[in-house]
């Protein structure tokens, strides 16, 4: 009878796509063998773009490496432009299934319209979850759903507050499961406008930002990379705990100001990718979440002065469902 | 109103009309009629009369105003009102 030493569990990193050598992220691409686990969705990508490759490395660099698994949500293809239009005017075009659902974007924006693209099959196809138009992210497992409209400096504040140690679950999409009430990360980078970029840039050493395109059809825009911290806990969902409405004004002073129920409701099912599509079913989720979340209308001008209110508010928000 | 889904959220509410879809956001003052209605039609909808009896005797409220003509449009979509 031979005895075996029990063997010390290997605590392994994730190999990252930031540390694979270009040519060999490129041939990934080229075969379709690579998927991108978003979290909520996984979508496979092929592409022989090199600058679409390049451009990818920098903004999904913390994501693992992963084979492309025997189920995949989307297939996507970020290719060239087609005929004699392709030497003239470089395009890049964006496939999902096979299908061309946009006019092709300028070549040099290829990421940008990859990103475009992966939202909007995701806001018409995830239909087995409640999508809220709005930011997560966690504090440990209690999470703050951030709704706005455009403009309102939500992504801003999405960035920042991964910036200083919030777990982002998505910038774009509250991704509400209706059977447990949980929101499931839909991590990708955060599309930075115009001022916003330089903002961001400026605000922690730890930012890592993607080129800037400028001219895009939604201005200068440049991409945040999510964390590793947010996207090793990319599986794990958290549950809603607050729900805030952040408009940024410059030079104002911080201003909170309560919701009532009715009003917090509105504006998180009406501003709900597919709340009218899935009827019964997304009215009793976003009830309990607004049941069960304070809302309050934060406007601010000072990123650090906002974060801290609202990890103020989810401590608050805490103890008071413990008390409950 | 069984095919009505009420849902109370602080002092207002919303409700899922099944029928159509529908939702309605209901302020405080307008929860707390539907409720009102809903418990004297006991499941089916109920006589404008009767409806404006309540609000003035029970509700203490003017039915005329614009606020109140607002609400009772509202619970007229959501099928609480007869006729």
């Amino acid at each position: 009878m031979t005895s075996q030493q029990p063997q010390e569990p290997q605590h392994t990193q994730p190999t990252r796509i930031r540390d694979l050598p270009l040519t060999l992220l490129e041939k990934r691409f080229s075969t379709a063998s690579l998927a991108l686990d978003y979290g909520a969705a996984i979508v496979r990508v092929r592409s022989r773009l090199g600058v679409f490759v390049r451009d990818f490395q920098q903004v999904y660099g913390a994501f693992a490496v992963a084979d492309a698994p025997p189920f995949a949500d989307f297939h996507t293809e970020v290719c060239g432009g087609q005929g004699l239009r392709s030497f003239l005017r470089p395009q890049s075009r964006f496939l999902i299934d096979g299908i061309q659902p946009f006019d092709p974007f300028p070549k040099a924006q290829a990421l940008p319209h990859f990103e475009w693209g992966v939202n909007w099959c995701f806001a018409q196809r995830f239909n087995q979850h409640v999508l809220l138009h709005a930011g997560a992210l966690a504090l440990g497992d209690r999470a703050v759903i951030m709704a706005a409209p455009p403009g309102a400096g939500k992504s801003t504040l999405t960035a920042a507050m991964m910036l200083r140690g919030f777990r982002m679950l998505s910038d774009e999409f509250g991704v509400l499961c209706p059977r447990t009430g949980k929101l499931w990360p839909m991590l990708k980078p955060v599309a930075l406008k115009n001022r916003a970029v330089d903002v961001i840039r400026d605000f922690a050493d730890n930012a890592i930002l993607g080129p800037l395109y400028k001219g895009t059809r939604k201005g200068d825009v440049a991409h945040l990379a999510p964390l590793a911290a947010s996207v090793d806990a990319r599986q794990r969902p958290a549950r809603p705990c607050l729900l805030l409405f952040p408009s940024f004004r410059d030079g104002a002073t911080l201003n909170i100001r309560r919701l009532p129920g009715e009003e917090a409701f509105a504006r998180v099912a009406f501003n709900s990718f597919n709340y009218a599509l899935l009827g019964q079913i997304s009215f009793a989720a976003v009830a309990e979440v607004v049941a069960a979340c304070p809302a309050f209308a934060l406007e601010y001008s000072r990123l650090d002065e906002a974060i801290e209110a609202i990890r103020t508010m989810i401590a608050e928000s805490t103890s008071d469902a413990v008390a409950a | 109103m069984t095919r009505l889904l009420y849902r109370q959220l602080g002092d207002g509410a919303v409700v899922f009309d099944t029928a159509n879809w529908h939702t309605h956001i209901l302020t405080p003052a307008a929860a707390v009629i539907f409720e009102v209605f809903a418990e004297a039609g006991n499941g089916d909808a109920i006589a404008e009369s009767r409806a404006l009896e309540l609000l003035r005797e029970e509700l203490d409220v003017d039915p005329g105003s614009p606020e109140m003509q607002q609400v009772l449009r509202s619970l007229q979509e959501m099928g609480m009102l007869a006729g």
